[in-house]
């Protein structure tokens, strides 16, 4: 029953972030001082052709009505236009892209695989690298192997993904010729192609997020290291590698699984650099386009799909932490 | 008597910083025999606990141990690592300090014993899980079979130094070394654990290694002693010859400044309470009459009291309608001016949240504190600034409540730039004579915390609490992290600067033997409720509350035939409660 | 003003401004040139990288020249003939001519060629190009297309479009081959307004759907194929078009195949590199001048790059409205103030890759343009004669606190800063104040302005120089968002501008425009600067890549791949 009220109370809470992103959004895009009616306005740009482009696409009423509309249409549906013409978005209607003639939810659906694949197995490669090479470093705190990664992970956490990305193309794709450079093929035409083109940005993005969890695991690592508890196990009898496997590294990837859970869900929301770099469709280039092209809906759309998944990553974060550690438990 | 258990031979024990080594230990040789307790005594830095960790090899790798340890003849020093994991934690059991980090916090008891069974023992889940319901059934948990499946955090820091040592007596080991068993642990639980260490030694025939700093749990416990300082053992014996004929200055020392409670318990007879009566009284000395108790006793009449709590509560949680804890319950009190007043109790009783209510860091959620005559709770932001600007704190670690990044003069005239009282060479100067109050060399001036010890920080604190001069001065376990002798010059130093600028003060400890010696009247709290208050002396000698004659039972003495009453008494407190 | 597509839209070009390009050390010899080692043939596959995510093939919302990718899927009624060192030249398309004019020019009648078919086998009738240009009136297609036409045809401005129920009167067409277009005025232009994609041919009755962008009904040589919005279009060959009826397309590769949403930086490497389909590809935006700067150490990138003659105007618009300036004699000041050889060294670090100096108002390539120089100098300007004129004007101690605005984007603030260092020799002071893209529109198209400075760049959306000048000097594109930045305003070139408008002999109305260039330039509303350069690279098997004088982009109907 706690348990239960718990999500609930979580999936309130989240909808009211999702609310206030919208509203944010709204807002800001307002106070900025372009009409997003100009983008459909054609050239020359007469004041006739903007009214009209401005109220096919429901521009033509206050802010905060447009944000009611939006909102209704999430139960409703919407229609733009009428007759032969009119453009339908059926409920639950997150908004529809002038620009690229679709509805947002489309747009967005298309592109969630590429993002997904992208992010997820990054994830889990830099997961596994970050946590590995943090417990070695930990392990041989103050030797050469420890100062090495020390040094190396200065350069992946400093380090511009875009510029680590070109590098890797310069290098594994043109120079050693080793890996495809660019696009994506879906893992369902062809599941090796899919991870044959997602290698090196996985390597590229794991690279440059795994320094961060090589430190974090470090520090932690060596914090659990010396606690009590672990001269306890160690006087039980136990080995070290139980020492360390089972009894540090459970406590130390406490805080790694917050910090994963955090950044996995931002980088589902798009994966901006990196699938740009690729030239992977994923959300990351449609938020970017969005932005570009003045495109409110898809901007709202994106916005508020990142928003999403970030708020549920946190969800999913503080579940798997009580699963983690039964002090965060409810009980 | 055979050869002894184990036999410890000019153990020398180094350590390597920057590449130069630093001896921690110097040649230490004692014996232990089997059913015996030998008590390492020795104050923060003696090298007691450095021995003991190096006879299982679980100092750090910058160690260097000599010497030799024969358990049952086997030298454990010579030992390969396999060859030592599996005398660890089998032949050899160990407890520590803190129970409440030693067990690991994500797995669950019966995880963490069934480990320790079983990397020793060829059995199975289920035998294991037997055998850890047994051993919780040795320690005389309750509820052994929940148990085995809660968590650490749902456990007290009793119940968990009794599963701490459970897992150290798993495999029935020779030899139980217990490294300040009791130390964090508080007066009435550690009488209990106590008892459990001496039932095991009876039972079992198990030798304990006693380290501890406390003459009072030798006097309880001990069979022979070994007291050391500096990384040398400076005296040895039986305890009885330790206590009534030492040799040594240091251990008279030793012996000397524990401040100890001289009141006997139980002295003198409780009169009944009148049937239905809720409040027993006598004189001025005041207790509630039910145990454990629903309501606080009524505070005493004040006269012009610095400080006044009137039926104050503080309560935490409630968020989501989870449960609403009442840390403190209608408390009421005062103090004088220049009375001190000592608030005893144990952990979770809320004698530090009224501390907290009191300076301003958590609000009551009713009744009033009021300060002067004005009640500070209702103040305005400012105004409850200026008001708190005239109490003193003194926190428990000094370490901790310095700023490590400040200099000495600097954090000793913090208050005084902050409520801009003095500035420039009136405040250099008044600083000067505060270090010079609290007999601190003003050389120190430019010094850190850190290259201060601990007695000298607690001092910069006081310092920094009186240079106010302040009305009212809170001392929240003000000597608890500190090494005995350190504690009675504290404590000295205390009763001076209370003569002599005669502030109002509160006292909080859990310690009755501290309170006995700085307090003129003494309230005491059980959990969230003030159950009794009156003249020190006679609530000391003549406790009215249930609670406090525990209390009083419980704490240790550092003398043999005292502590021998006192056990007594508390066994019997112990049956009564077992009967009633 | 800000563009989806850079090929999309050429008009405003001040994103261009900075993306331009260079031509190297032996620029002169390739700087009109392409790179025809080898002769194109026929088949392979042409791929296009292109850091755009969206291809728009819808022609009512379109604003692509008539040389890129939309004229390879839609023809229209007519084309523009363009090659290096001439004149582009308004050619028929689907018709047999570029029109017969009557009626002072109010009216334009047009045959389409026989034989003609769209991509599903339909012939393509007059009704279909009437179709196409309504369709681009209805709400729903208005989405960014060029709509020179839409207040031109008489009713135009009222018209909603098709689907309502409603046609257009003044478009007729009395058989299946024949179009009467009534215009409003009279206007000389018409040839070239009827080569904007609206006068594509769209299937009658059909194109109601929001997306026919993504399945149009082809005219032109190919169709489209395939099309993933971010990922690719995919463009294979028309069955039904006829080369014999088309004098503009070559229609070498058997299939073009455009690589969307790839980052510019990646692009460049990738085409640099060379390897694989990347040697049968070509970039469709413009190498930046950091990347041509690296392609100087790479002898086999050095050859593959191509780079414009001429291009967009680069202008200093001085706000002829406000304060001093409202004085022609200080403006002309100005005109000896700038350094122009400055203005190209902050814009790309040499003459060479920055583009010639300026000295008109029409730009290179367009018919009719006449190379004049009102206020002649050295390139590194005349302080000493600027100060002369603004002390003449009552300015003896020169101008202070001028309020120079630019976008933040594009090395603007830092050109700015060389434009300001240029005019601080003559005495004027200038606060230069760089905003946000959004904003800098915003202010320099709207109502109220504060700005006294502002740069800008502009290359015409058709090639005559009526899109030169009338944009930019018309008083009825001040505000509104209209790009008259000067806020230039003077009846008399306005009467101009509308009597050369509605010259329909090509010759005549070419000689007008040139004296309305100068007349312009004597009131000096601006600063003519440079005319900027775009630089493209392409594989190695890319052939018949040019850059025609104008426009500065590749001409798409005419690249081909060898084998």
């Amino acid at each position: 029953m706690r348990a239960l009220r718990f999500v609930g109370i979580r999936l309130v809470g989240m909808l009211v972030v999702l609310l206030i992103v919208v509203f944010c959004t709204y807002v800001v895009f307002y106070l900025v001082p372009t009409d997003p009616a100009q983008q459909s306005c054609g050239r020359p740009c007469t004041p006739q052709n903007l009214a009209i482009a401005r109220e096919f696409m429901g521009f033509d009423v206050p802010w905060w009505q447009q944000f009611l509309t939006f909102l209704g249409g999430i139960v409703a549906g919407r229609t733009f236009g009428s007759g032969a013409t009119a453009i339908h978005c059926p409920a639950p209607c997150f908004g529809y892209s002038f620009q690229q003639n679709a509805t947002v939810l489309d747009l967005i659906g298309e592109r969630i695989p590429v993002t997904f694949s992208l992010a997820l197995g990054a994830a889990l490669l830099w997961l596994v690298i970050g946590v590995a090479t943090g417990v070695l470093a930990a392990l041989r705190r103050g030797r050469p192997l420890d100062r090495a990664l020390m040094v190396a992970s200065v350069a992946g956490v400093s380090a511009p993904t875009y510029l680590v990305g070109l590098l890797g193309i310069l290098v594994f794709g043109f120079t050693l010729d080793m890996v495809p450079v660019n696009g994506y093929v879906p893992l369902t035409e062809s599941p090796v192609d899919w991870a044959w083109h997602l290698v090196l940005p996985w390597l590229v993005l794991a690279f440059v997020h795994a320094a961060t969890y090589l430190r974090l695991t470090r520090s932690q690592m060596l914090d659990a290291l010396g606690e009590d508890y672990i001269r306890t196990a160690r006087a039980k009898g136990l080995r070290e590698s139980t020492v360390v496997g089972k009894h540090a590294l459970r406590n130390a990837l406490l805080p790694v699984v917050t910090l994963f859970g955090i950044e996995l869900g931002s980088l589902l929301g798009g994966v901006v650099i990196t699938e740009r770099v690729f030239g992977m469709p994923g959300l990351g280039g449609l938020l970017i386009d969005a932005v570009h092209q003045h495109d409110l809906p898809l901007l709202l759309g994106c916005t508020l799909f990142s928003a999403f998944i970030v708020v549920l990553a946190n969800v999913v974060v503080d579940l798997c932490y009580g699963v983690l550690d039964p002090r965060a438990r409810l009980t | 008597m055979s050869s002894p258990r184990l036999s410890v031979e000019n153990l020398s024990v180094e350590f390597s910083t920057d590449g130069a080594w630093h001896p921690a230990v110097r040649q230490v040789s004692y014996q232990l025999d089997a059913g015996q307790v030998l008590a390492v005594v020795g104050e923060s830095g003696s090298g007691k606990t450095v021995t003991a960790l190096s006879l299982l090899g679980l100092l750090p790798a910058t160690a260097r141990v000599t010497g030799r340890a024969l358990l049952d003849g086997t030298d454990l020093l010579g030992l390969d690592a396999a060859e030592l994991r599996a005398v660890r934690g089998n032949r050899v059991g160990m407890v520590f300090q803190e129970p409440m980090s030693a067990l690991n916090p994500v797995f669950t008891i019966g995880d963490q014993l069934v480990e320790a069974i079983r990397v020793h023992r060829d059995s199975s889940r289920a035998q294991a899980r037997q055998r850890a319901l047994d051993l919780l059934r040795l320690v005389d948990l309750p509820d052994p079979e929940q148990r085995l499946r809660a968590y650490p955090h749902e456990l007290s820091g009793g119940q968990l130094q009794r599963v701490v040592i459970a897992m150290a007596m798993a495999n029935e080991p020779a030899v139980l070394i217990a490294d300040e068993p009791t130390t964090a642990l508080d007066v009435t639980v550690q009488a209990e654990i106590l008892a459990l260490l001496r039932d095991l030694r009876d039972r079992l025939g198990v030798a304990i290694l006693l380290i501890t700093h406390d003459m009072g749990v030798v006097a309880d416990i001990a069979d022979h002693v070994v007291v050391m300082r500096d990384g040398r053992v400076v005296e040895q014996g039986p305890v009885a010859a330790i206590f009534t004929e030492a040799h040594q200055d240091y251990t008279k020392q030793l012996l000397g400044s524990v401040v100890s409670l001289t009141a006997s318990a139980t002295a003198q007879p409780v009169p009944e309470p009148d049937p239905g009566a809720e409040i027993v009284a006598r004189d001025g000395h005041v207790a509630v009459a039910a145990h454990p108790a629903h309501r606080s006793i009524p505070d005493s009449a004040a006269v012009n009291p610095a400080l006044l709590l009137d039926n104050l509560s503080v309560s935490y949680g409630g968020r989501f309608r989870s449960l609403v804890v009442r840390a403190v319950d209608r408390v009421s009190l005062h103090v004088e001016p220049g009375e001190v007043l000592g608030l005893v109790g144990e952990s979770g009783s809320g004698k530090s949240t009224i501390a907290a209510a009191v300076t301003g860091l958590v609000t009551p959620s009713g009744g009033q504190v009021q300060v002067a005559g004005v009640d500070i709770t209702r103040l305005g932001r400012r105004a409850a600034r200026t008001a708190r600007g005239r109490i003193g704190v003194v926190f428990q670690d000094p370490a901790s409540a310095l700023n490590p990044r400040a200099t000495i003069a600097s954090s000793v005239a913090e208050p005084l730039r902050l409520h801009r009282v003095l500035a420039g060479a009136a405040l250099e100067r008044r600083v000067d004579e505060l270090l010079d109050a609290v007999h601190l060399s003003t050389s120190l001036r430019n010094r850190f915390p850190h290259e201060l010890s601990g007695g000298q920080r607690q001092r910069v604190c006081i310092a920094r609490a009186v240079a106010l001069n302040p009305d009212l001065l809170i001392a929240d376990e003000p000597t608890s992290a500190l090494d005995v002798s350190v504690q009675a010059k504290i404590l000295d130093l205390f009763a001076d600067l209370q003569r002599e600028l005669s502030f109002a003060c509160l006292f909080i400890s859990h310690d009755l033997a501290v309170i006995q010696q700085v307090a003129d009247r003494v309230a005491v709290m059980h959990r969230g409720h003030l159950v009794e208050q009156g003249p020190t002396r006679a609530v000391l000698t003549a406790p009215l509350h249930p609670y406090t004659r525990r209390l009083l039972a419980a704490a240790p003495v550092a003398d043999l035939a005292e502590q021998r009453r006192r056990r007594q008494a508390w066994q019997e407190l112990n049956a009564a409660g077992h009967r009633g | 003003m800000r563009r989806r597509n850079l090929l999309r839209g050429l008009a405003l070009v001040t994103a261009a401004a900075s993306a331009v390009a260079l031509a190297g050390c032996n620029a002169n010899a390739r700087n009109t040139a392409s790179t025809q080692t080898q002769t194109a043939t026929t088949g392979g596959t042409l791929y296009i990288l292109s850091d755009a995510a969206t291809q728009n093939y819808d022609p009512a919302k379109s604003a692509n020249l008539a040389t890129t990718s939309l004229a390879l899927v839609h023809r229209r009624l007519t084309a523009w003939n363009v090659a290096p060192g001439q004149p582009a030249a308004v050619v028929p398309d689907l018709t047999t001519d570029t029109g017969k004019p009557s009626d002072d020019g109010r009216t334009w009648t047009y045959t389409l060629r026989e034989g003609l078919k769209f991509s599903d086998g339909t012939p393509i009738r007059s009704q279909d190009v009437k179709w196409g240009v309504e369709r681009s009136f209805a709400p729903a297609f208005t989405g960014g297309g060029l709509g020179y036409h839409k207040t031109l045809l008489v009713g135009g401005a009222d018209y909603r479009g098709p689907f309502e129920g409603q046609r257009l009167a003044s478009i007729e067409t009395p058989d299946e081959r024949t179009l009467v277009f009534h215009l409003a005025r009279p206007y000389g232009d018409w040839p070239w307004i009827v080569s904007t994609p609206a006068f594509a041919p769209v299937p009658e009755g059909k194109g109601a759907e929001a997306d026919y962008s993504e399945h149009p009904v082809a005219s032109g040589p190919y169709q489209l194929a395939e099309y993933q919005k971010g990922v690719r279009a995919k463009l294979t060959r028309n069955p039904n078009w006829d080369k014999n009826t088309d004098s503009v397309r070559s229609a070498l590769p058997d299939e073009v195949v455009f690589q969307l949403g790839q980052d510019t930086t990646v692009i460049s490497q990738r085409l640099v590199a060379d390897s694989g389909d990347d040697r049968f590809a070509f970039g469709a935006s413009f190498v930046s001048p950091a990347q041509l700067a690296q392609l100087q150490n790479n002898a086999s990138a050095k050859q593959r790059v191509v780079t414009s003659k001429s291009g967009a105007l680069a202008y200093l618009a001085l706000n002829t409205q406000k304060g001093p300036l409202a004085d022609p004699k200080v403006r002309q000041a100005f005109q000896y103030a700038v350094d122009k050889s400055a203005y190209q060294i902050a814009s790309a670090g040499s003459a060479q890759l920055a583009g010639d100096i300026a000295t008109t108002l029409i730009t290179e390539g367009i018919p009719g343009r006449e190379q004049y120089d009102l206020y002649p100098t050295q390139p590194t300007g005349d302080p000493d004669r600027a100060k002369q004129l603004l002390a003449e004007a009552g300015y003896p101690n020169g101008l202070d606190n001028l309020d120079f605005v630019v976008a933040n984007t594009n090395n603007l603030p830092e050109k700015a800063q060389a434009v300001q260092a240029s005019l601080a020799r003559a005495g004027i002071k200038t606060n230069i104040r760089s905003i946000d893209r959004d904003a800098y529109d915003a202010e320099v198209t709207g109502n109220q302005v504060n700005y006294d400075l502002t740069l800008s760049s502009w290359q015409p959306d058709f090639p005559s120089a009526n899109a030169n000048l009338q944009p930019l000097f018309a008083s009825s594109e001040i505000g509104n968002g209209g790009y008259n930045l000067s806020r230039y305003r003077n009846p008399e070139v306005d009467q101009l501008i509308e009597r050369a408008q509605s010259t329909v002999d090509p010759t005549e109305a070419g000689r007008q425009w040139a004296e309305i260039d100068k007349k312009i330039q004597q009131d000096s509303p601006v600063v003519p600067l440079i005319y900027t350069r775009n630089s493209f690279l392409h594989g190695s098997k890319v052939a018949n890549f040019f850059i025609a004088d104008f426009p500065a982009y590749p001409n798409y109907l005419q690249i081909g791949v060898t084998p």
